[in-house]
């Protein structure tokens, strides 16, 4: 079995480490992690490597409100793959207005645990 | 049936309509572009020649000196800018005094009046700066400016107001003879007339040739221009020309009517009639020849670069005559230059030709010789400004920021029956758009103005031409509500409780702010900390917040909060702020100046022009973005060029897409963040391109938005031409060198239809400037102590106007400070702070700007903070403090790169005991 190796940039501070990271043969869950100048970077390396997320921020249509878009972020960071999906499902969203910062549009978004919430009050 | 159609409706064009209008005659004039005043007249020097420079005995002689005694009167019965400044034509050798000589003689002969040749000293007293070389020069002062466009536009209003029919895009395509009678067809329609007038300008000569044999032709000669900001006007007091060559007048030097200064144009001939785009050759060229005449022109000033093509003629002279072959054709072909200056005077010769073959006719009763004023409101006197928005409160919403255009101006430059129909129309007949941020800000709301007015829908605007679109469709592929309520109240806000409104007529605040933005917001909150009620912040938008509303991706408030927040949310939370200390707002209200006694007036559709007193001041204006006429990319101007903060505020706030297939230009943070936006609402990123072997912003955007989706990044790549005509087609690009150059050789096209430019951002300081403050060359912000106070007492700055940071995080403790210091002099009033001593801080090795530039150890609370940007990349390196040469602290750094901002505390323990002039930051070692 050949296992992957991925090569990722550290975005923990500006030195921008290059690291390639894979699993080691021998030990299930370990991480061989190669390229990095500190510590903390092969704890990046061990979150992007097993399970990367990152935070969506979009807008939604609004209506009857000053402005026609209301924008919104995910609660909390999402599975990287779940990006596009959580795009669409946000895009096919609309809201009437007012409504007020902090205000969940979208709940349980894809079944994350992460709520589409409101960014501002409009 | 019509009289007489004229075809072209540039300056020759509109000046014979307007001339034939006066008489009872059917008339109608036909343009194939969206609006008048579209080619040649649209891109030339805007001079009115004196008349000496022609061949004796040609029309262009003729004209040029009867124009010339025309326009005073012309412009002033239009309400159009011209300014008789006089010319100069300068001589740098004797060869070239025997020049000037002749066409002393050759001026004397065709009549131009008061030539005189002046000697070098004279000359060097009449307009300072000239190049040391000079001999003497001919003066003209006769020789004058004027806004060619505006002139145009006027009298097609003029025209068209008494009756002249105005067809816009509608090209002529067939010109049928049938016997005394003429069938046009164009723009699918159908028009007959007796009389063709052709002033076709580029295409005169294919107009021609669709009813006679070629005799002539039309040869594009392209010349390029510089255009600096309006600030720059008075480096020419005349219009400075070299000694003209058979190859024409030269590049010279001028003022615009409007304060500009114009540099260019060179002069070549090219295949295409289309071929308007600017080069680096042609510019380098000019700005070559420019500084031969000129000393120290501000180049770095330049706010666009442009070029236009003159309509030479094959004959070297004017063709005005009725063909012989075909009766009731009458070619005004060929007007290049002196044509601007000619133009009235043709028309009057062009009328009498046409009166002649109709015989003669009755007055036109409805003729209407000015339509409209064209008077700025903002070279109004306070009277009539104020008289102005009680009748229309549209008079005190500011639109353009840069040249204080209204919407009462954009929305008169749209009513009429020659009105403005695009985003181009509205920027000719009105400015909104050609100052120095050239539309960034005013873009998206001049799209409102023109869907709001024209019952369109937002994408529906152009630029320009019918192909020259600008968005591409609302995000989310649904309708955008395109009534946008709630944005003209001055106090009204958005988020839920209430902003409150200053009492009415109070002519007086302790302190006043200016700009709601973060920096605004928490300048107030922390004087409000400090005991001051009665504050008064003034912002122009109709909502707090400033750019962080638009700002809707997270990563601020880390350093204030110790959590993640979106732009909105740290907005917010600030606005709320606002709210609970009762702090007064003045929203949809814009500053027009601030003075050294702290007096300052605002306008806004409610009260109208204000004036009030400020016990301080602090300024929070922010900053705007570098655009592409400001560093000078070369190609053609159409739509789909974009700041990336404008196309920002178009997908996140307005709703509208930007364009398909996306370029970004600089890899600054903005640029990175919009690239990623852009994918997320359905477009497509072909690269990101960075001059510098480095990306700009932060890694983890690098990773996050343009790693993550595959964008390729191409570091060390340079856009070195735009293409396309009315929407982008596509750049060319090429391998950068170490001084960021393009190297020859290495071009290559991409296909794209849009370019986001993220190449910087520059403080706003126009209001500073006002005040009597000067800016630092390395911030482009004020000279600021430890407070915040410039150099003005009791005005202080914080935030993006002192210089441009990278989290919103220090701005905000940056403005606390600046809040707290006006605070504190406001309390003092007046008094001097208690003993101590002060320093200037000054970078060193490696470090490009500190701010505070001086401190006062007597205010310097529990430390101050040092902001710095470094030069570029530095791994493993100390940062020193140095007080008169002896380290006083030091820091040691494992990596520093320009994009990041450099904090460094010093405290009032950390400086030696006896008091020292100077404390130099600099980098110790370790530089890669």
């Amino acid at each position: 079995m050949t296992l992957e190796t991925k090569e990722m940039i550290c975005i923990l501070c500006p030195l921008g480490c290059k690291m390639r990271v894979k699993e080691k043969p021998d030990q299930p869950g370990e991480l061989s992690v190669r390229g990095q100048q500190c510590k903390l970077g092969v704890d990046y390396a061990y979150d992007e490597y097993s399970n990367p997320t990152r935070t969506v921020t979009s807008t939604v249509v609004i209506h009857n409100a000053p402005l026609p878009r209301l924008p919104v972020k995910t609660s909390k960071p999402i599975p990287k793959e779940l990006v596009f999906p959580a795009i669409d499902e946000i895009t096919r969203t609309e809201v009437e207005g007012p409504i007020e910062i902090g205000t969940v549009i979208i709940k349980n978004l894809l079944g994350t645990d992460s709520d589409v919430i409101a960014t501002r009050s409009l | 049936m019509f009289d007489a159609a004229i075809i072209g409706a540039g300056i020759i064009g509109t000046a014979i309509a307007r001339k034939l209008a006066q008489y009872d005659l059917q008339l109608v004039l036909i343009e194939k572009d969206s609006d008048v005043a579209n080619g040649t007249t649209k891109a030339n020097s805007a001079i009115i020649h004196a008349g000496f420079d022609p061949e004796p005995g040609t029309l262009k002689a003729k004209f040029n000196v009867e124009g010339n005694r025309l326009y005073e009167n012309l412009c002033r019965e239009l309400d159009v800018p011209f300014h008789q400044t006089g010319s100069l034509v300068i001589a740098f050798s004797e060869e070239e005094m025997d020049t000037l000589n002749g066409l002393y003689e050759r001026g004397r002969s065709f009549g131009v009046p008061r030539l005189e040749l002046v000697g070098r000293e004279k000359l060097h007293k009449m307009e300072p700066g000239l190049s040391d070389e000079t001999m003497g020069a001919l003066y003209a002062p006769t020789a004058g400016i004027t806004d060619p466009y505006l002139l145009t536009i006027a009298l097609a209003e003029s025209a068209a107001s008494s009756g002249v029919e105005l067809r816009r895009n509608s090209p002529v395509t067939e010109i049928i003879k049938l016997g005394e009678r003429f069938k046009i067809n164009c723009g699918g329609e159908t028009i007959e007339t007796r009389i063709v007038i052709n002033a076709a300008g580029l295409y005169a000569d294919r107009i021609n040739e669709m009813v006679n044999p070629s005799y002539f032709q039309i040869k594009p000669a392209r010349g390029e221009y510089f255009l600096l900001d309006k600030k720059t006007g008075h480096y020419a007091r005349h219009v400075l020309f070299p000694c003209p060559t058979k190859l024409g007048k030269g590049v010279l030097v001028s003022p615009t009517a409007h304060g500009n200064l114009i540099i260019g144009p060179n002069a070549e001939t090219v295949d295409s009639k289309e071929a308007t785009e600017t080069t680096a050759r042609g510019l380098a060229f000019v700005r070559r020849n420019a500084e031969k005449i000129k000393k120290n022109l501000p180049f770095h000033k330049v706010i666009t670069s442009f070029s236009g093509l003159r309509a030479k003629s094959s004959t070297g002279d004017f063709i005005i005559e009725e063909t012989d072959q075909t009766r009731g054709f009458i070619n005004v072909a060929g007007i290049d230059s002196p044509g601007l200056v000619s133009a009235p005077a043709i028309a009057d010769y062009v009328a009498g030709m046409v009166i002649d073959k109709t015989g003669p006719s009755g007055k036109n009763s409805a003729y209407c010789p000015a339509a409209r004023s064209h008077t700025p409101f903002t070279n109004l006197n306070e009277e009539e400004k104020e008289a102005l928005i009680k009748e229309d409160p549209r008079f005190g919403r500011i639109v353009c920021r840069c040249e204080h255009i209204t919407e009462g101006e954009i929305v008169r430059a749209i009513e009429g029956p020659a009105g403005a129909r695009s985003v181009d129309g509205i920027k000719k007949r009105t400015r909104a758009g050609g100052g120095r941020c050239q539309g960034g800000f005013c873009g998206p709301k001049v799209i409102r103005i023109l869907a709001r007015e024209l019952n369109l829908e937002p994408e529906e605007i152009k630029k320009d031409n019918p192909e020259s679109y600008i968005l591409t469709g609302p995000t989310k592929g649904k309708k955008s509500e395109s009534t946008v309520p709630g944005r003209t109240s001055t106090t009204c806000s958005t988020a839920p409780g209430e902003l409150k409104t200053p009492e009415e007529g109070r002519d007086y605040h302790d302190l006043v702010i200016i700009g709601g933005g973060p920096a605004g917001m928490a300048a107030a909150v922390a004087a409000r900390e400090q005991g001051i009620d009665d504050i008064l912040v003034i912002e122009r938008d109709h909502e707090l917040g400033g750019i962080l509303q638009q700002c809707i991706h997270n990563g601020f408030g880390l350093h204030q909060f110790r959590e993640e927040l979106t732009g909105p949310e740290y907005a917010e939370r600030f606005i709320d702020q606002l709210k609970q200390k009762g702090i007064s707002c003045k929203l949809n209200s814009m500053v027009l100046s601030v003075g050294k006694d702290r007096r300052i007036t605002f306008v806004n559709s409610k009260d109208g022009l204000n004036s009030i007193q400020a016990g301080a001041v602090v300024l929070a204006m922010g900053c705007r973005e570098r655009t592409r006429g400001a560093i000078n990319v070369p190609g053609t101007r159409p739509a789909g060029i974009f700041p990336a903060g404008m196309a920002q505020r178009f997908v996140n706030i307005e709703g509208y897409m930007v364009g398909r297939k996306v370029v970004v230009f600089g890899s600054g943070d903005i640029g990175l963040i919009m690239a990623r936006r852009v994918v997320w609402e359905g477009g497509e990123v072909v690269a990101v391109i960075e001059r510098k072997p480095y990306s700009e912003g932060l890694i983890r955007n690098y990773v996050q938005c343009v790693e993550d989706y595959g964008i390729p990044m191409l570091l060390q790549h340079t856009i070195t031409s735009i293409k396309g005509k009315d929407r982008v087609e596509g750049i060319t690009i090429a391998k950068t060198d170490q001084n960021k150059q393009p190297v020859e050789g290495t071009e290559k096209e991409l296909e794209c239809d849009t370019v986001l430019f993220s190449r910087g951002l520059i403080p706003e300081n126009e209001l500073s400037v006002g005040a009597g403050i000067s800016l630092h060359p390395g911030t482009g912000g004020p000279v600021v102590n430890e407070t915040m106070e410039t150099e003005i007492e009791g005005i202080f700055a914080c935030g993006n106007v002192v210089h441009v940071h990278d989290l919103v995080d220090w701005v905000t403790e940056e403005s606390y400070k600046a809040g707290r210091g006006a605070a504190d002099y406001v309390k003092r009033q007046g008094q001097e702070p208690a003993e101590g001593y002060s320093f200037k801080t000054k970078p060193g090795t490696g470090i490009n700007y500190i701010v505070p530039h001086k401190i006062r150890t007597a205010l310097m609370e529990d430390g101050v903070e040092l902001y710095m940007r470094c030069d570029g990349h530095h791994q493993n390196t100390t940062l020193q403090a140095r007080a008169n040469g002896q380290v006083v602290k030091s820091a040691a750094k494992k990596v520093l790169t320009p994009g990041e901002m450099i904090v460094l505390k010093i405290k009032e323990d950390d400086l030696p005991s006896d008091s020292f002039d100077e404390l130099t930051v600099e980098l110790a070692k370790g530089d890669i």
